[in-house]
């Protein structure tokens, strides 16, 4: 390997710019190129040229040749929901390490096939998700550090307030269409807050339930999918966790606007807010009132974590924080709460 | 003060509730905590002007008939049981009810605060409690007022609850989502030894949010609820929980036990019916 993880960009149809910009002022990075395949609408070739732009990137619709090339290291894969898949999977079979957005599939096959190829693969496979916040971190290491006790109730909210209301404009009809993205904001959002119940607990649901509408936007109301979802759910260790996802409509608003969690243990209760640079831990036992986890950096800093996590697996052969394992338990859980919120039923996971 | 009005607190309590001249300057009127023992002889004092039952008695209904046979105002806090339902329904006089939760300063500032205007309809209430343990609490008392308060949030009947318990060694957690036509509940209460105790609140409506979070021990939280009362026994407040919503109190708590037992949603038909 080169001295520099020579990094592609594959697609950049939906959050491909807010990576980039953070592989490029990685001090072990250098971006090789950006490729697309030829066949897609113009508008997605003009997301990918300005993405190119940008950086000073040469822009291929090659994308066969260019996943060929041995001056590529590793690949961020982050088109359209519907093309996380199947482009993945191109890109592990060319070899390279894989690092691709949110969500990893837009159906529960489109993910076993990516989880299995994930484990497969001698390369590196990771996916992006909201878990490394310094708040978050640091509630990790106080929960495993034994600081709470032990853990009897986990609840996370990620209710982004930056939904529609009433306005409708059928130019953004392909943002929500379900044929595009595969769903509403469970299959959109609902992976942050399981992702990070599980990086800070270790714990994964075995049994869920689900209620989900359209509570809040005309567009969800138009297409048919949810803008909001309560998850129930039955953990590992027989405790109960509970969960809201979704995208209300909230103009102004910043409060509770990103990923929130509140851990109880025996000992005291933690609060982790992506919106405050600490994670609060409170409790009645002396030494644990209002202790507070310093955390130096703001609300980008979970996907400067997470890439820099990813740059770390590859040139260490390391576990990243999210690979095969943890897109299995946290995908899973995804599909079964739409199951669930489709037959009114206790759905098991996994 | 000698031959003053005063009301009956009748526990046993969290803590005690101890007189104070804030109230009686105020109110005209002497909080006085008494045990149940104690109620006959009160009730056969001319100054005795109301009693308050707290929700942990024992055969609470036994007491307010008695105190509801000499024709004084009764306050009874806390979700009611069916017999308690009954004897409200058949009664000339009817009870005052109390949910503490809605007389929480936080609680009743967050009310004031929803504008149709300007946080429109509510569409989502999340609230959580965590408490130390209360055994005693019948009916999940503290957690059926935290829902009660919450569906008196929206706008319209709920269409079904489900609720899931977790009990351990050393705590016991229950979640309930409550399903409206127009909105959803989620509430969740932790009882575990460590505090500190406090009530979160969340509340989205179609166009703003709100969030209160109050750091309280029980013991103030039944203050807040004596203070009301006694506002009330003054003339210088309204009851903040009339007999439809007392009604809805019994049947989530019916309902949150219902699905807890037989792990399913119930349809609120199954509890409104009886």
């Amino acid at each position: 390997m080169a001295e520099k993880l020579r990094v592609g960009l594959v697609s950049g149809v939906r959050h491909q710019d807010d990576y980039a910009r953070v592989f490029a002022q990685h001090p072990a990075v250098t971006l090789a190129g950006m490729a697309d395949d030829a066949d897609l609408p113009a508008e997605y070739h003009d997301l990918n040229r300005a993405i190119a732009d940008e950086h000073a990137l040469e822009y291929t619709t090659d994308l066969d040749a260019f996943l060929a090339r041995d001056d590529v290291d590793a690949v961020c894969v982050a088109p359209e929901y519907a093309r996380h898949t199947p482009l993945a999977l191109r890109a592990i079979a060319a070899d390279k390490h894989v690092l691709v957005d949110k969500p990893i599939g837009i159906t529960l096959d489109q993910c076993d096939a990516l989880i299995a190829a994930g484990r497969k693969t001698t390369r590196t496979f990771a996916w992006i998700a909201r878990i490394g916040h310094p708040s978050l971190q640091r509630a990790h290491d106080a929960v495993a550090a034994g600081e709470l006790g032990d853990i009897v109730n986990v609840n996370a909210h990620f209710l982004a307030t930056y939904g529609n209301g009433e306005k409708w404009d059928e130019e953004e009809r392909a943002f929500f269409d379900p044929v595009v993205n595969g769903g509403g904001e469970l299959l959109n959002f609902g992976l942050y807050p399981l992702t990070a119940i599980l990086n800070v607990t270790g714990l994964a649901p075995t049994a869920v339930h689900c209620v989900r509408g359209a509570y809040f936007n005309r567009p969800h109301r138009e297409l048919d999918i949810e803008d909001m979802a309560l998850l129930n759910l039955e953990m590992e260790s027989g405790i109960l966790a509970s969960v809201c996802v979704g995208r209300a409509h909230v103009p102004g608003n910043l409060h509770h606007s990103d990923l929130w969690l509140e851990v109880t243990g025996t000992r005291g209760t933690l609060v982790a807010d992506e919106l405050v640079p600490d994670a609060v831990l409170t409790g009645s036992t002396p030494g644990y009132v209002e202790r507070r986890y310093r955390s130096p950096e703001g609300t980008q800093a979970h996907f400067e974590a997470v890439i820099d996590n990813f740059v770390w697996a590859v040139r260490t052969g390391g576990q990243p924080f999210l690979g095969a394992d943890e897109a299995e338990k946290v995908m899973h859980t995804v599909f079964a709460a739409y199951e669930s919120a489709d037959t009114g039923e206790i759905v098991s996971v996994g | 003060m000698e031959g003053s009005p005063w009301v009956a607190l009748v526990g046993p309590f969290p803590t005690e509730i101890r007189p104070t001249s804030r109230w009686r300057d105020r109110y005209q009127r002497t909080p006085r905590t008494i045990t149940v023992g104690e109620l006959d002889e009160a009730l056969t004092d001319p100054t005795l002007d109301s009693v308050v039952l707290y929700w942990n008695l024992p055969d609470r209904l036994t007491l307010a008939q008695r105190v509801m046979a000499t024709s004084r105002p009764l306050c009874l806090p806390g979700p009611l049981t069916p017999d308690e339902l009954q004897l409200l329904e058949n009664s000339a006089v009817t009870p005052f009810l109390g949910a503490a939760s809605l007389v929480l300063p936080a609680v009743r500032a967050m009310r004031l605060a929803l504008d149709p205007e300007k946080t429109g309809p509510v569409r989502y209430v999340a609230v959580r409690r965590l408490t130390q343990p209360a055994p005693t609490a019948p009916h999940f008392a503290p957690l059926t007022v935290a829902l009660v308060t919450a569906a008196s949030l929206v706008d319209d009947n709920p269409d079904w609850v489900f609720a899931r318990r977790a009990e351990r060694e050393e705590s016991d957690t229950i979640v309930v989502n409550v399903h409206f036509p127009s909105a959803e509940v989620m509430a969740t209460w932790v009882q575990v030894p460590e505090g500190p105790a406090h009530d979160d609140w969340l509340v989205y409506g179609t166009k703003g949010m709100l969030h209160q979070r109050d750091e309280v021990a029980d013991h103030t939280l039944a203050s807040h609820l004596f203070d009301h009362w006694m506002s009330v026994r003054a003339g210088r407040d309204e009851p903040v929980m009339c007999a439809e919503q007392a009604l809805t109190a019994a049947c989530l708590a019916r309902a949150v036990s219902r699905s807890i037992e037989e792990n399913r949603r119930v349809a609120w038909e199954e509890v409104a019916n009886g």
